[in-house]
């Protein structure tokens, strides 16, 4: 069996320039910050493609990475700033591919359709809601609700002051709130 | 400060509040504001609730496989440049086995051959002479019998000479074996060493 690695070992071999180090760490929080990257920008397979290039700009900029801060925030720092450049470059597109898995589930005794459209339906709705979001709250948002950071976390990831995160928090949940007050009635 | 003025305030930290974010003092303040106030508990539940709307909203199924990620992040990492002598010994580590086979092959053909020609040697009257210096010189083993503890041989022309070479192809074989046993520990002990590393993600 082998021995277990603490993420500030792996994070010093990396520095060093130890690959399989790094590939360690990625393993590690690929699946956090695909959820992240998911959020900011809605669409799975551009999430990953966006995940893999923040993973290789913190592997570029490993030597400017201070221990004394959680490397989640940092990572995730990274990846809403990949996230971003990815919604630049891409257009809008239907998710086929999400469709085709609902509609899998469906024919193969998964839920029955009805539950399956209405589930879809609800996660179309908050996945809209959440896109609707101007950028800069929707990161905010998005590192609190999925990322599960701290305040102090989403300060230092996104490089403004407490209060403002509070302020935009705030303002994103009120945003939400009204946009999916509807799905909310209806659970 | 008024009622709605209070109401304001605490609808602003209802999210801090909500998020465990709020110092001691702070918090003792909402939550004395919340006990009398309907409208600050309804709008700190519909954050609640809308929080956990989020958070239990799955990701889409399908996607790459965790080991798939992975390999996609590595593939493009920078390669980095090993120096010239690590290179090298690493082309020698990795192609020592051939090195060690060649190396015998070529001790073993000595050794066959100047048998062969200690036997014809011994077959032609005069010839011995003649011949004797071209197999002991090249490969240097006139010099064995004098230091080693070899056993009594029996009569048989030529033989005394030929045991000699049966030694040195012994003791040839027995220094590639060792050699090769060594590469072997050490290859085995260096993969034992990546694995801890890598046998995670793998």
């Amino acid at each position: 069996m082998a021995a277990y690695v603490s993420d500030l070992d792996l994070i010093h071999a990396s520095q060093g320039g130890n690959q399989s180090a790094y590939g360690e760490l990625v393993y590690r929080y690929r699946e956090a910050v695909v959820a992240v990257v998911y959020r900011m920008c809605g669409d799975l397979s551009t999430a990953e493609e966006a995940a893999q290039e923040a993973f290789l700009r913190a592997w570029q900029h490993l030597g400017g990475y201070r221990p004394e801060y959680p490397f989640r925030s940092w990572v995730f720092r990274i990846a809403v700033n990949a996230a971003l450049d990815a919604l630049r470059r891409e257009k809008p597109q239907a998710d086929l591919e999400e469709v085709e898995t609902s509609l899998s589930l469906a024919h193969h005794g998964g839920p029955d359709p009805e539950t399956v459209v209405v589930a879809r339906q609800r996660s179309d709705l908050i996945r809209k809601a959440v896109l609707a979001l101007p950028p800069p709250y929707r990161a905010a948002l998005v590192l609190r609700e999925f990322g599960g950071l701290s305040y102090a976390e989403i300060a230092a990831a996104l490089e403004i002051p407490l209060g403002t995160v509070m302020s935009r928090l705030n303002t994103a949940r009120s945003q939400l709130g009204q946009a999916l007050a509807g799905v909310m009635e209806a659970l | 400060m008024n009622e709605a003025n209070r109401t304001d305030l605490a609808r602003e930290w209802l999210g801090a509040y909500l998020d465990g974010e709020l110092q001691a003092e702070r918090r003792s303040w909402v939550e004395s504001h919340l006990a009398g106030c309907a409208d600050c508990r309804a709008e700190l539940e519909q954050m609640r609730g809308l929080s956990a709307l989020l958070q239990a909203e799955p990701l889409p199924v399908g996607g790459l496989s965790p080991d798939a990620f992975v390999a996609g992040v590595m593939e493009h990492l920078p390669q980095v440049e090993e120096p010239l002598w690590k290179r090298a010994f690493s082309f020698c580590l990795r192609y020592a086995p051939l090195f060690l086979f060649v190396a015998w092959a070529f001790t073993q053909a000595i050794g066959w051959v100047a048998a062969a020609l200690v036997g014809l040697a011994s077959l032609v009257p005069g010839a011995q002479n003649l011949l004797g210096a071209v197999w002991t010189l090249p490969i240097g083993i006139g010099f064995l019998p004098g230091w080693l503890p070899l056993p009594a041989l029996p009569k048989i022309p030529g033989l005394d000479q030929v045991a000699p070479l049966a030694v040195f192809q012994l003791l040839t074989t027995a220094v590639v074996a060792i050699l090769f046993l060594a590469w072997l520990a050490g290859v085995w002990s260096h993969r034992r060493a990546k694995g801890l590393m890598t046998a995670d993600w793998k």
